[in-house]
């Protein structure tokens, strides 16, 4: 990959009985991994992804799946190939 | 590697003590007894070259690596975003403020930078070419995990 | 980096980041997603920001016992992820190539010399050598010639380990912090006008209200993330104003609706003219002053805190009163008439049209004000005056305890409320608001302490100018500082600061984590571990308690300032320190060392070891064999719990963001004296002031009086001293981060372009700035963020190389004792 690459952290709580399903739909997302999934209902996952736009878009998505309370961004950091240069926290 | 030397004689605690008795301690103020002035420093110049530069970890904010003498950033401006805006961007080749900074209190996204991050120069600040007094130890977290790798090694 | 893709270790952090802010320890599941999680896995942890009073919490990156990253914690209600820069950078201010790690002793050929260079020494002999001169004097003029000068950046176990091993052990009240320089007019204005300590609202109020005032504050620079969260409630509420009330024009005008820039002083006209504005336009909340304010009227013409001797105190016809008499609503009326808008604006320079606005926030029912101050009204010779004026304002409007309704006094330290404040290190204060000079106080104190009655002394120790004043003249011979630099932060520092730590007669002992200007005054410096480094907890300026774990050890042999008191301690016994009519009294003491009667008593060593949570040292815990931070944080608790200063258990604060006392039943208080809020609110009151014995607030009647010194022909200038945002007070951690000291360098004389072009000046001109007392050399400045009018200049005073507090007047609120740093003359001279 030659562009930079955005890496960004969800934390999502969810209502624990419909955790499974949730689990399944986030794993239909491009780029994302379940780091942390706990039977209160907690969920972290890693999104990595080639724009901004693309994380605020799965972010959306994610608060509109069923049984999902809450969804929030706690870490994105944009990593460059060459100079490893960032653009914020 | 250089670094690696270094963070380790940090690591395992070899820190530099003073071997000497001494009478003018105060490093940030190195040549003039305490009742005396010494000459002021010149003014040093703002940084303008544009390069930017490596962070110490991800999550600090980057460094203005240019002068933002007469920027306006007030209720009715900001000079930055005219660069640094997401629209702006295409133009400018400048890097888009971060998406942490479109959060509003309550981590729910905003059409734009959160008035909570607007006055950008609380956290994003110049440099000048002004020589630092005391040189910070402060070690890498890549650093710091070459040395453990090291000592795993060497187990 | 062989082996570790960078991608996964951005990972590992992202992954850490978000079970942190969960609260959940970090996932095995997450050593999926890395080749080695071993290896980059970080330890993360939460604790208070090192810096202001505002209280941000962190969160701290450790690995191989070193921080390696902080940022702002998301789940803190203070700061919701944010950080200011110094903030941000907080991982570099224990790294410090400098830092101190033995203790040392000026010497001359091998003997402890006054005037010798600093040599290095073992803890043993540092403590034998302070040990042996704090009993020398004890013995030849008792405990009123020892002193120590503490500070607002104490933990609170710290604070409260200073104070009792001060005043129950050494049976000394000359024990201040620097929060006297920086708090003491806010504490003595609650104390007259609620009778009880400290803000009423809190931070919520920012979201709440409709418009704000900054009196003589630039939160901008100083408490850079509470600016955000007004930033905030103005840019996304187009009805919310912000009026900006300063002597010079500084980042908070950015903001500002409604600028006002004042002749130095007239803040107290302004004050008066909006509440004679008030009431003439009938805006006074009649209802609610009838049922919960008195008014009194208060001594006038009352000196200027300078030494007795000094002229201007010779001219006070009520030196350092704060007398008061009964007074009506009627009388109030016709004492603040005089002040007109015309009158305040010729007198303030402020034009009529912009101190309308600023009357019309206050006099309009619909707008909930919130107005907010630190050390341009705290640091006034009539700083108490221009507190209670403020409060004045928002008690004849009702405009208080309520959400968005607050008076809000800023604090500038992190544990200014915490632990100068709460703990009472202040020379007249034991915990909870107590006071020593009050007998049944002292008993509570002595009970508590399990000591015999009569330990607590009765007099009034010396405050931070005094102790300076009376090291001079060779009153306090043995003198104990920490955790700050006064050297470079008090007044006058060449007529009343060096002279007393240079005199022969004292020994002065100074802890610090860096060799600071106070540490090269001092005799015997002692290495000192910081932050992160010891266990701690902190109190920020909404009444807000909050607690971290040691992350990481402190570098060679430095000890926290606990543990030096606590060790100290251990080289005395009763015999030696207290009078015989005492211990004959109470047989049972005889014998016994300071660290058996103060912190082996059965309390504070009452908790073990076990006890601290897994994965975390504790250097002191280890090092005395009981978990020492709970025994001294419980025993304090005891002061305020039932007192409407409860505190919650130790162990909940390890758990939480902080909780605002008091805290009844597990449940933080916001709004205090309000019904709906406070469970000390007797029932069915809608508000109450429970502080003053009726339930009343008092509304003062107070004038204006002149500052004790203005510009003259041969001092023309009105010299103004501040902070900047990149470094914290005298800059020892801060201008050892190289991004924070290479973005502001060096301090500056900012100045009006004109003032500067009619002197011959440009900017960068090399100028001595000098007063009656001495100078420095600095540099011009009329091009940076600070924009003084005509006829006055600002210099910060973080710089080491430039010590503006050589030029500064030790003036102080007669009342108070607080420093006024932001008004003396000084001429200034191209070099």
């Amino acid at each position: 990959m030659t562009g930079p690459v955005h890496i960004a952290s969800l934390l999502i709580q969810v209502i624990p009985e419909n955790r499974k399903t949730i689990e399944t739909g986030l794993l239909d997302f491009d780029g994302l991994e379940i780091a942390h999934s706990d039977d209160e209902g907690r969920i972290i996952v890693t999104l990595e992804t080639i724009s901004e736009l693309n994380i605020v878009q799965a972010l959306t998505d994610i608060q509109l799946l069923t049984g999902v309370v809450s969804a929030s961004l706690v870490y994105h950091q944009m990593d460059e190939p060459e100079q490893q240069a960032c653009t914020g926290t | 590697m250089k670094r690696l030397a270094l963070s380790i004689a940090v690591l395992i605690g070899l820190m530099a003590t003073f071997a000497f008795a001494q009478d003018s301690i105060t490093t940030l103020r190195p040549t003039t007894p305490l009742a005396e002035n010494g000459a002021a420093a010149p003014m040093p110049k703002v940084v303008n070259s544009d390069l930017r530069q490596v962070r110490n970890y991800p999550e600090q904010p980057p460094l203005i690596p240019h002068k933002i003498d007469n920027y306006q950033i007030d209720k009715n401006a900001n000079k930055c975003l005219s660069c640094h805006a997401r629209a702006a961007i295409g133009e400018s080749q400048a890097p888009m403020v971060s998406i942490t900074h479109f959060m509003n209190r309550d981590n729910q996204f905003l059409a734009s930078v959160t008035p909570r991050r607007y006055f950008c120069n609380q956290c994003h600040v110049v440099q000048t070419d002004a020589r630092p007094l005391v040189e910070n130890e402060f070690v890498d977290v890549d650093a710091v995990i070459d040395y453990v790798k090291a000592k795993e090694e060497a187990k | 980096m062989s082996g570790i893709n960078r991608r996964d270790v951005i990972k590992a952090q992202a992954v850490a980041a978000a079970a942190a802010a969960a609260g959940v320890a970090v996932p095995a599941s997450a050593q999926n997603l890395v080749t080695d999680a071993k290896l980059t896995d970080l330890k993360w942890s939460k604790a208070a920001c090192r810096f202001c009073g505002t209280g941000c919490s962190i969160m701290v990156a450790t690995k191989a016992g070193r921080v390696v990253a902080t940022h702002g914690d998301a789940e803190s209600e203070v700061n919701r992820g944010l950080n200011c820069v110094k903030g941000y950078f907080l991982s570099k201010i224990m790294y410090g190539q400098d830092r101190l790690t033995q203790p040392m002793l000026r010497k001359t050929d091998g003997q402890y010399d006054k005037n010798g260079e600093f040599t290095p020494i073992s803890w043993d002999e540092a403590f034998d050598t302070m040990a042996e001169k704090w009993k020398t004097t004890l013995k030849a003029k008792g405990p009123k010639a020892i002193g120590m000068f503490g500070s607002g950046q104490w933990t609170v176990w710290e604070g409260y380990a200073a104070s009792k091993l001060m005043k129950a052990g050494f049976r000394s009240n000359n024990i201040d912090p620097n929060a006297r320089h920086c708090m003491a007019s806010a504490v003595v204005g609650f104390i007259r006008t609620f009778g009880i300590d400290e803000p009423m609202g809190c931070y919520d109020d920012f979201e709440h209200a409709d418009a704000f005032v900054l009196w003589g504050s630039n939160m901008a620079e100083m408490h850079p993330i509470l600016w955000t969260r007004i930033a905030d409630r103005r840019l996304s509420h187009p009805h919310v104003k912000v009026a900006v009330l300063s002597t010079f024009e500084h980042r908070s005008f950015d903001l500002a609706d409604i600028p006002g820039v004042f002749e130095p002083q007239t803040d107290l006209i302004i004050a008066n003219y909006i509440a004679n504005h008030i009431i003439q336009s009938d805006a006074v909340n009649h209802d609610f002053v009838s049922k919960h304010v008195n008014f009194r009227k208060g001594a006038q013409d009352i000196g200027y805190g300078l030494r007795d001797e000094d002229p201007l105190q010779q001219a006070a016809a009520n030196p350092n009163s704060g007398a008061s008499e009964e007074f009506s609503l009627e009388e109030f009326a016709e004492f603040v008439k005089p002040y007109t808008l015309e009158f305040a604006a010729e007198k303030s320079g402020v034009s009529k049209e912009q101190l309308l606005k600023i009357a019309e926030l206050y006099a309009d029912p619909d707008t909930k004000v919130m107005s907010l101050w630190t050390m341009g009204v705290n640091q006034h010779t009539r700083g108490v005056w221009m507190n209670n004026m403020i409060y004045n304002i928002h008690l004849l409007t009702g405009k208080i305890s309520q959400p968005g309704n607050s008076p809000f006094s800023l604090t500038g330290q992190p544990s200014a409320c915490g632990t100068a404040r709460e703990v009472g290190t202040f020379a007249h204060r034991l915990p909870a608001d107590l006071l020593v000079a009050k007998p049944e106080h002292r008993a509570i104190a002595e009970k508590i302490w399990k000591l015999p009655d009569g330990t607590v002394p009765e007099w009034v120790g010396a405050h931070a100018v005094l102790q300076n004043r009376q090291l001079k003249d060779g009153d306090i011979n043995c003198y104990w500082v920490q955790v700050n630099n006064n050297m470079q932060a008090a007044p006058n520092m060449m007529q009343e600061g060096l002279p007393g730590y240079r005199n022969p007669d004292n020994f002065i002992v100074v802890s610090d984590a860096y060799p600071t200007v106070t540490a090269e005054a001092a005799d015997l410096i002692l290495p000192t571990a910081m932050w992160v480094e010891k266990e701690g907890a902190y109190g920020n300026a909404e009444r807000r308690t909050q607690f971290w774990h040691q992350m990481v050890d402190a570098p060679g042999e430095s000890k926290s300032d606990m543990w030096q008191l606590v060790e100290f301690s251990k080289r005395f016994t009763t015999d030696e320190v207290w009078p015989a009519e005492l211990l004959d009294a109470n047989p049972d003491y005889k014998g016994k060392t300071l660290f058996d009667v103060l912190f082996a008593n059965g309390q504070v060593n009452a908790y073990s070891n076990d006890e601290i949570e897994d994965g975390y040292d504790n250097h002191e815990a280890e090092d005395f064999g009981f978990y020492i931070q709970k025994g001294l944080f419980e025993e304090y608790a005891e002061f305020g719990r039932g007192h409407a200063h409860d505190l919650a258990d130790f162990d909940t604060y390890h758990k939480v963001r902080g909780l605002r006392w008091p805290v009844v039943d597990g449940k933080e208080t916001r709004w205090r004296f309000s019904g709906e809020h406070d469970p000390y609110v007797k029932d069915g009151a809608d508000f109450e002031f429970y502080g003053k014995p009726d339930g009343k607030a008092i509304i003062f009647a107070l004038p204006y009086e002149p500052p004790a010194e203005s510009p003259d022909d041969e001092y023309p200038f009105w010299l103004s001293t501040g902070r900047v945002l990149e470094h914290w007070h005298s800059g020892s951690m801060t201008q050892r981060v190289p991004e924070l000291y290479k973005a502001v360098p060096d301090a500056l004389c900012y100045m009006h372009p004109d003032d500067a072009e009619s002197l011959g000046f440009r900017r960068g001109t090399e100028v001595r700035v000098q007063s009656r007392r001495g100078e420095i050399v600095t540099r011009v400045e009329t091009r940076g963020r600070n924009k003084p009018p005509k006829g006055l200049i600002f210099v910060p005073w973080f710089d080491a190389r430039q010590l503006i507090n050589k030029v500064t007047l030790d003036a102080t609120d007669p009342l108070s004792k607080q420093t006024d740093f932001k008004k003396c003359a000084v001429r200034i001279e191209a070099v």
